[in-house]
């Protein structure tokens, strides 16, 4: 086995062209992940998430709409993802059609009085459509704020009503109206009091480019076991394994070979980019995530042995490989980040191992370890060897087929 | 040259594995689909949970409201599971409808009435208990007029209260009930049905004409990406013949006929556009099948950009086998392409939201331009964004002449 080792370490210092594809590979992978543990930390100061682009026109121009575009400019919670730009009805119109606005919004003239006494007024507001999600955000977000004017007005009215029909002098009412709206507008725009915000702290929300640092590092894993694959069903059939049977190396120690020269290689690789960024940033570097990368790596490899061992053409089994692994990644979350995939489809992904792979991954960055962890591992190990040792029988079953 | 192009499509037809793939993406594409657009609208919304300790009239009512905001998914369950969808980033974020709500909003008491639990960091979190304050107004409002009236009213019943003036009045007092039963009957009344005049509006088209994008738009975008994908694996795996012909030696045999190479690659290429004209016929079959009201205009321009797209990325493949000596590196250089690709193109639906400059780089990837068209397609009332198609056959063409280039430089190697 040790020299088989020797042989497998030779050959890749040897292989010049394949040593300077892993380096670049490496270097990529390194940048990136360096670039964009950089992009998180600066998110920490500067949101990473683009403002809404606000447009507004303001043709009323009562105290009332004066109070409330105040109200919005200074609301952090507000401002925080939008950006309101104040200005004429054509300018605003101007540049909204030239695309330097994610919405228009005009409040027309007397909107305010008219509002109290039940007169409609068509408030105009124009979203633009050329990012559909956004878009739909936006409209999200301002169907949202109708409830509010809806809930201020009918109560508004309502006292109104019930006080005239409880017989009571103009006068009062008109005191009474002006003090209830004043009251109920600045509740709605106290929203914020309702709640005793709770934030879950020591257990960060996933960012998008997290995730697919790791959705990355999965697939490429993956990939590369694919490789391995390939590589020993590529000596198989240059007959390198009935050669090594002449001088009494058996299946299982040549398949074992292979699992931990290829095990360790992609093993030292993947530790290599998830380590380097965190010793450049100097942030601590979650240990609990190796064992995890050593077994995804072991799982990998050993998958794509077991189907290299099923295939008896390297074809066959570059298209069944392919295909295993395309759907691992697209429905196993690769792809479509797994918070963001809808229920049926979730459950789905729950069957392939990317998924649970991807979500120990994100739980021990953020320093969690829960049940999933330990679990993952087991499952892991287990499968990994019922895989190696099926396909050293798979493997040792074709020697005696080719002997025939 | 046409006996070479039906050689070809021979050759590709008769492949079972050709067929296979075709076949399976065919399925897989109809059921990823069927989950996908499933209650496209319900499952685009942003997934809450609500837990109602309180469990009177005005907390029920409130998980009613809530239930019907179109931007909310609620799932309603024990706090212990509800924390569990939580930190498995099920859900968004927990509100908790605290004991003794009914009481404190009869009581004008407001703050803190509500609990919202979410993960640490999430920009979301505002957004979300903005909407849902939406729906907490309006009984906070009618308790606040309602304690209005009932402070007048008793004043001037036990005090003869100066303010409300002349006391030889006989006034007609409306009970609490009474009041509120006024309030909710005047809710239903279409006068407050406040909305906003929403346009959405396509500011790249010319005539800036309108569309009314829905929360739907996300997953049909979603389609689109995975669409995309499938198609390349399909062009992919077609496009995989010229691979193997040169890792067999065939091309250089056919070369010493006297055909030339440009007429080889021409055939190629004309089996390629063939063979996926006829996917994008079924797949553009599938959609106008799961998406409703698809006039036979815009199903003929979502054939062409779908045909198009293919024929892109059959370009990219048979590129990709021109540097690729074994079919098994083609395959695995390929399917990571198509994954980087896909990975890109759902990036891409996000720019709007993310400062990176690095998402400029998604603007050469053909997926991106399909997702565009297509979501044009379906939401653009009169108008379809040229700019996607140009974009989409800007691509190709680039491809082409990269094609050409390469097939020279061979020519002079194998010439030498």
């Amino acid at each position: 086995m040790l020299n088989l080792l020797r042989k497998d370490c030779k050959e890749l210092t040897e292989n010049k062209k394949r040593i300077f594809v892993i380096f670049i590979v490496l270097i990529m992978f390194i940048i990136g992940t360096n670039y964009n543990t950089k992009k998180i930390e600066e998110a920490g100061e500067n949101s990473p998430v683009s403002k809404i682009q606000f447009a507004l026109a303001d043709s009323d121009k009562s105290p009332y709409s004066k109070l409330l575009i105040e109200y919005f400019k200074e609301s952090d919670s507000f401002s925080s993802y939008i950006n309101i730009t104040e200005g004429s009805e054509d300018e605003l119109l101007n540049q909204f059609h030239q695309d330097q606005f994610d919405v228009y919004l005009e409040i027309p003239e007397n909107f305010a009085n008219n509002l109290m006494v039940l007169n409609h007024q068509p408030v105009k507001v124009l979203i633009n459509s050329k990012d559909p999600v956004k878009a739909v955000l936006i409209k999200n977000l301002l169907e949202s704020y109708e409830t509010y004017i809806s809930a201020v007005e009918i109560n508004c009215v309502g006292l109104y009503e019930v006080m005239s029909l409880t017989g009571m002098e103009q006068k009062l009412i008109d005191k009474k109206n002006y003090e209830i709206s004043l009251d109920l507008i600045f509740t709605a725009l106290g929203k914020d009091t309702f709640f005793q915000y709770q934030e879950v702290v020591d257990y960060p929300s996933t960012s998008i480019t997290e995730y697919y640092i790791y959705a990355f590092l999965i697939m490429a894993i993956s990939y590369t076991g694919l490789y391995v694959g390939y590589q020993i069903m590529k000596e198989k059939n240059q007959s390198t394994f009935s050669r090594l049977h002449t001088i009494g190396i058996g299946t299982y120690e040549i398949v074992l070979e292979k699992v931990l020269f290829s095990v360790l290689l992609i093993f030292l690789l993947a530790g290599t980019v998830i380590m380097i960024p965190s010793l450049v940033t100097g942030n601590t570097l979650q240990i609990k995530l190796m064992p995890v990368i050593f077994l995804i790596v072991l799982f990998f490899v050993s998958f794509a042995i077991f189907l290299s061992s099923i295939f008896h053409k390297v074809q066959n089994y570059m298209i069944a490989g392919n295909l295993v692994f395309f759907l691992f990644s697209i429905i196993g979350g690769g792809i479509i980040p797994i918070m963001y995939l809808p229920k049926g489809l979730a459950e789905l992904a729950k069957l392939t191992p990317n998924y649970w792979m991807e979500k120990v991954c994100l739980f021990i960055q953020k320093g969690i370890v829960n049940d999933a962890y330990g679990r993952l591992l087991t499952g892991l190990f287990i499968c990994s060897v019922i895989l190696i040792v099926i396909s050293i029988a798979l493997y040792s079953r074709e020697e005696v087929r080719l002997d025939d | 040259m046409i006996k070479l192009l039906f050689f070809r499509l021979k050759l590709i037809l008769v492949d079972k594995l050709n067929i296979f793939v075709i076949l399976l993406s065919f399925a897989l594409f109809l059921l990823l689909i069927n989950s996908l657009s499933f209650g496209a609208k319900e499952r685009s919304n942003v997934p809450i949970g609500i837990l109602d300790l309180d469990q009177s009239e005005t907390s029920k009512d409130l998980v009613r409201q809530v239930k019907k905001v179109p931007a909310f998914y609620v799932y309603e369950e024990e706090e212990k599971e509800l924390n569990k969808l939580l930190l498995n980033e099920e859900i968004s974020g927990i509100f908790i409808i605290n004991e003794g709500f009914e009481n404190s909003i009869k009581s004008g008491v407001t703050t803190g009435v509500v609990v919202m639990k979410y993960l640490e960091g999430n920009p979301s979190a505002k957004v979300l208990s903005d909407i849902f304050a939406g729906q907490m107004l309006y009984p906070i409002s009618l308790a606040k007029g309602l304690k209005e009236y009932e402070a007048l009213k008793k004043s001037s019943m036990w005090n003869g209260n100066k303010e409300i003036g002349n006391n030889h009045i006989q006034y007609n007092w409306f009970t609490g009930q009474e009041y509120v039963d006024y309030i909710n009957e005047l809710s239903k009344a279409s006068d407050f049905d406040f909305a906003f005049d929403i346009n959405m509006v396509n500011t790249l088209s010319k005539n800036g004409s309108t569309s009314q994008l829905d929360n739907s738009a996300i997953y049909y975008q979603v389609i689109a990406g995975i669409l995309g994908m499938l198609i390349s694996f399909v062009a992919m795996f077609i496009s995989a013949g010229t691979v193997a012909e040169k890792e067999q030696g065939l091309d250089k045999k056919v070369e010493i006929t006297l055909i030339k190479p440009i007429y080889l690659e021409l055939s190629y290429v004309l089996a390629l556009v063939a063979i996926l004209s006829v996917f994008a016929f079924g797949i553009t079959f599938i959609l106008g099948n799961f998406i409703g009201n698809l006039t036979l205009q815009k199903s003929f321009v979502m054939f062409i950009f779908l045909f198009l797209y293919s024929i892109v990325m059959g370009m990219w493949f048979i590129a990709l086998g021109k540097i690729s000596k074994k079919v098994s590196s083609y395959q695995l250089l390929g399917t990571l392409s198509i994954l980087l690709f896909g990975l890109l193109s759902f990036l891409s639906m996000l720019e709007g939201l993310l400062h990176n400059r690095i998402l400029n780089i998604t603007k050469i990837i053909p997926n991106r331009w399909l997702i565009a068209g297509l979501s044009d397609i379906v939401y653009n009332d009169d108008s379809i964004s040229i700019i996607a198609f140009w974009s989409l056959l800007i691509i190709g063409v680039v491809l082409v002449i990269i094609n050409g280039f390469m097939r020279k430089i061979q020519n002079l190697g194998w010439r030498r």
